[in-house]
């Protein structure tokens, strides 16, 4: 998963009782990667934001594994290139939560499949035979 | 009055210890309650310093609830300041719907991921 054309947007809210404070450095050191981009959002904009498009259409906002929770969390969705947000937050090309239970298919998405050209090509008994002869 | 003025500055600390706490509960009322704890801070330092003629195993209690509730506010107020980003990263932002929607429309020549996730 080291395609450098990803943009990764890390939001943290609070949503559990010991979330009193902003995100510390052992969170934020979670997401090391240079491609992304982290955010404290205490009001829960972009849940609410969410959460007001997937009313409508919770199967393209919010995936086909989401939690039912008010608040939308733990919680990730791709967007491919060319999806913009104008008036309301777009459809996901894959979205799902919890993470730890989606994370799997999003990185099978991800990851592009090997090029032909680099595909082992098994060494056939008979070429090695011909190899030896020469 | 002399047993007021001992006594009163621990209504304002507990206070602003209090409504820091609650702060922490509270997020979309957090501005205003910790200006609160902020204001019965000072209140309850003005009080302390006036109540010279308490005994001093009061002044003594005054003292340990006026720091007590001094660090919790001061760790409230800390509290609301993200961490510092891993190197090569921008900093932690403070969310606005705007500039995120910004930056999310700058990126479209990629794929772009969105994580939602709880601090602890």
């Amino acid at each position: 998963m080291h395609d450098p054309n990803v943009r990764v947007f890390v939001v943290w809210e609070p949503v559990l009782l010991t979330d009193w404070h902003a995100p510390d450095s052992g969170a934020v050191g979670r997401v090391p990667d240079t491609r992304a981009m982290q955010y404290w959002d205490p009001q829960h904009a972009l849940s609410g934001e969410i959460r007001r498009v997937a009313d409508s259409n919770p199967q393209g906002v919010l995936g086909e594994h989401r939690l039912r929770a008010k608040v939308v969390w733990d919680f990730v969705a791709l967007y491919p290139p060319g999806v913009r947000w104008g008036d309301t937050w777009p459809t996901a090309q894959f979205a799902g939560a919890p993470v730890v239970r989606v994370i799997d298919d999003l990185r099978r998405i991800l990851t592009p499949p090997p090029p032909r050209d680099s595909a082992v090509r098994p060494v056939l008994p008979r070429e090695q035979s011909l190899h030896r002869r020469a | 009055m002399a047993a007021l003025s001992c006594c009163l500055p621990l209504g304002p600390f507990l206070l602003a210890a209090g409504s820091a706490g609650a702060s922490g509960l509270f997020v979309s009322l957090q501005p205003y309650l910790i200006a609160f704890a902020v204001l019965m801070l000072v209140m309850g330092f003005v009080q302390a310093f006036r109540g010279r003629r308490c005994t001093r195993r009061r002044r003594i209690t005054n003292i340990a609830v006026l720091i007590c509730s001094t660090a919790l506010v001061a760790a409230m107020l800390f509290a609301h300041v993200p961490a510092s980003a891993p190197q090569g990263q921008p900093a932690v932002a403070a969310f606005r719907l705007d500039s995120f929607r910004q930056a999310f429309n700058a990126a479209a020549d990629r794929r772009r991921v969105v994580v939602l996730l709880s601090p602890t």
